[in-house]
């Protein structure tokens, strides 16, 4: 396994920058890839095997063939002995015979040959009759044959199976006897059997270097696989270590960020509360003194875009504590709530006649800061927006459903159009300009953000001219 | 230890600038003392040194945000010393935090207010929460 890893290691698989996805499939490809080298060890065992087979099948082969060719000597020589015996007992026509051989030459004419087999035909007959059955005999006498009997088997890859003795007969002479098995013999004793055993000893051979060689290649891809598990696990927890300080370092960021935000707003507000300050005090102690009409619009101006920036900052502000602050769940009396945050915006902001219709609300369970905080958005909300009617109405209801508590703040004001109702909780997104009402964009974000905090929900509806109605719904809690 | 009725704990000189117009528009007649930090704080108070001289003040503004010592300090401080023990502090303060409110009135502060600019014109609030403890407040001093 360490060359494997060095191997792997060489090719830079490992190291290299490459990421997660590249490296598992180039694993993979690898693995299902074959390699020249897997060959080596099969073909070596095909061989083996064949040689084996091969070597068996001869050695089958050889046994059988020295068994059959003992045999057949055996044959042959009884036989020779035989007609040794026989012939020596009739030696006057054995000379008769080669003195008709003799006459005959080396190429003798056919009607004379004739005469001289039949003559050893009548001879042999008898005692060559039931002897060495299977077998074509065939004598010859100086290189013509006197006498034959069967026929040999014609296939050639027999020749192994010829035997020749060499009859001595009386008066010196010498016949030659040769012996073939007959195709009926052969076809007897010659069992294809070793033949079908090498086949299939063949074939075995290369099912078993097929089997190798597959082996082999499983081998070699779980090899790889374990190598390439090794490598992704380790990149795995190289990505979960590198993750893990990142979204570290991202927190601590983010915190420094949250951090750095809240004190800059917090720090902005009293050079902006001075601001304000000292425009109201120039405003009451120099009108009509070093102060004219124009001079009061000015200030007036400065005013509101003092004002303007305040109301920014503290809403981002609270919008910042929306994401921070831990929940604090409690029983919330909403209408006392109501009214106390009625009575807040009423002293920073008295606007004169206020019709306001509170029914009884049911208890919320949630941190009443920040609910506190959406009635202050939403009661403000319906104040400014109906700052142009003559008689100022605004109604806060409530009621218990099933799974959830719903409250409505309704107005008779300006209200909106409701195909931008989409947009009416998008941060920063306002559907009146700042010249007609004043306002940040934030606060209806705030409110979503601070009701989805409590699991709730958020909804408003309005008609031009009509008035609005915003509210939330809050789900059914208990206290922990 | 001065005879001044108000003790106005405060480091930023804008505010002070505006809460002094302030109680004066007021018609706010009582003297007052500023101090612009904790330290200055706990000596006009006579907890520093230790020597106590003169009447405490009858009312306290205290800024909570004040290098040095800050305002929770001076009012922990306030509440353990016998004379301080129970003279009205008011918290001022630019922010209404809860935890900050929650922390103020542990200490021992009376009331707690947000610097703000409303009908009551610059300072107003302020103005208006002297004149309640001047003259609608009675401490145990002022008993009969």
């Amino acid at each position: 396994m360490e060359g494997l890893e060095r191997a792997l290691g060489r090719r830079g698989l490992v190291n290299s920058g490459i990421g997660v996805r590249n490296l598992y499939n180039r694993f993979v490809s690898e693995a299902e890839s074959s390699d020249r080298r897997d060959l080596w060890l099969p073909v070596g065992v095909a061989l083996a095997a064949a040689l084996i087979a091969l070597a068996a099948w001869g050695l089958l082969v050889a046994e059988r063939r020295d068994h059959l060719l003992g045999s057949s000597r055996a044959t042959a020589s009884e036989l020779r002995d035989t007609l040794e015996a026989a012939l020596a007992e009739h030696a006057d026509t054995v000379a008769r015979l080669a003195a008709l051989r003799e006459g005959l030459g080396s190429e003798p004419e056919s009607g004379r040959l004739a005469a001289l087999q039949r003559e050893v035909g009548s001879l042999l007959d008898d005692l060559l009759r039931g002897r060495a059955r299977g077998y074509a005999l065939s004598l010859r006498w100086d290189g013509i044959e006197v006498y034959a009997r069967g026929t040999p088997s014609s296939d050639r890859w027999q020749r192994w199976w010829r035997v020749e003795e060499t009859l001595a007969l009386p008066g010196g002479l010498r016949w030659q006897l040769v012996q073939w098995p007959t195709a009926e013999l052969a076809s007897a004793r010659l069992t294809p059997i070793p033949h079908y055993l090498l086949a299939a000893g063949l074939l075995l051979s290369l099912v078993l270097a097929l089997l190798v060689y597959q082996l082999r290649v499983i081998a070699r891809q779980s090899r790889f696989l374990a190598a390439s598990n090794r490598a992704l696990e380790r990149r795995g927890a190289e990505l979960e270590t590198a993750v893990g300080e990142r979204t570290e370092a991202l927190q601590d960021a983010i915190s420094e960020l949250q951090a750095f935000n809240d004190s800059v707003s917090h720090d902005l507000r009293s050079p902006l509360g001075a601001i304000l300050n000292f425009t109201s005090i120039l405003e009451e102690d120099f009108r009509g003194r070093l102060l004219d009409e124009e001079g009061l619009a000015l200030l007036a101006r400065i005013r509101r875009s003092a004002t303007r920036a305040t109301a920014l900052l503290e809403d981002l502000l609270r919008l910042s504590r929306t994401r921070r602050a831990a929940l604090r769940f409690e029983r919330i009396d909403m209408n006392d709530l109501v009214e106390e945050t009625f009575a807040q915006l009423r002293a920073a902001q008295d606007d004169g006649e206020v019709d306001w219709v509170v029914a009884p609300l049911p208890d919320a369970v949630g941190d009443r800061t920040l609910l506190g905080d959406v009635l202050a958005n939403l009661l403000g909300n319906a104040l400014k927006y109906s700052r142009g009617c003559e008689k100022r109405c605004i109604r806060v209801s409530g009621r218990r459903d099933e799974d959830e508590c719903v409250y409505e703040v309704r107005d008779n004001g300006q209200g909106f159009d409701m195909r931008f109702a989409g947009k009416l909780f998008g941060l920063f997104e306002r559907l009146h300009s700042d010249g007609e009402i004043e306002g940040t964009g934030i606060g209806l974000a705030m409110v979503k953000r601070i009701v989805r905090r409590h699991g709730g929900r958020v909804f408003a509806e309005g008609e031009p001219g009509r008035g609005a109605c915003f509210g939330f719904a809050l789900p059914l809690r208990e206290l922990p | 230890m001065s005879a001044a009725a108000i003790l106005l704990v405060e480091d930023d000189r804008d505010e002070v600038d505006v809460a002094l117009r302030a109680l004066r528009r007021a018609g706010v007649a009582a003297p007052v003392e500023v101090v612009r930090d904790g330290v200055e704080a706990l000596e006009a108070l006579g907890i520093e040194d230790g020597a106590a001289s003169g009447p405490a003040p009858r009312v306290v503004f205290l800024d909570l945000k004040m290098p040095r010592v800050d305002g929770w300090e001076v009012l922990r401080r306030m509440r353990e010393h016998p004379r301080t023990a129970s003279v009205p502090v008011v918290v001022v303060s630019s922010s209404d935090r809860r935890e900050d409110i929650e922390r103020s009135y542990a200490l021992g502060a009376n009331s707690f207010l947000l610097k703000r600019l409303d009908r009551h014109g610059p300072g107003g609030y302020l103005a208006e929460a002297a004149r309640y403890w001047l003259e609608l407040n009675r401490t145990p001093r002022e008993g009969g």
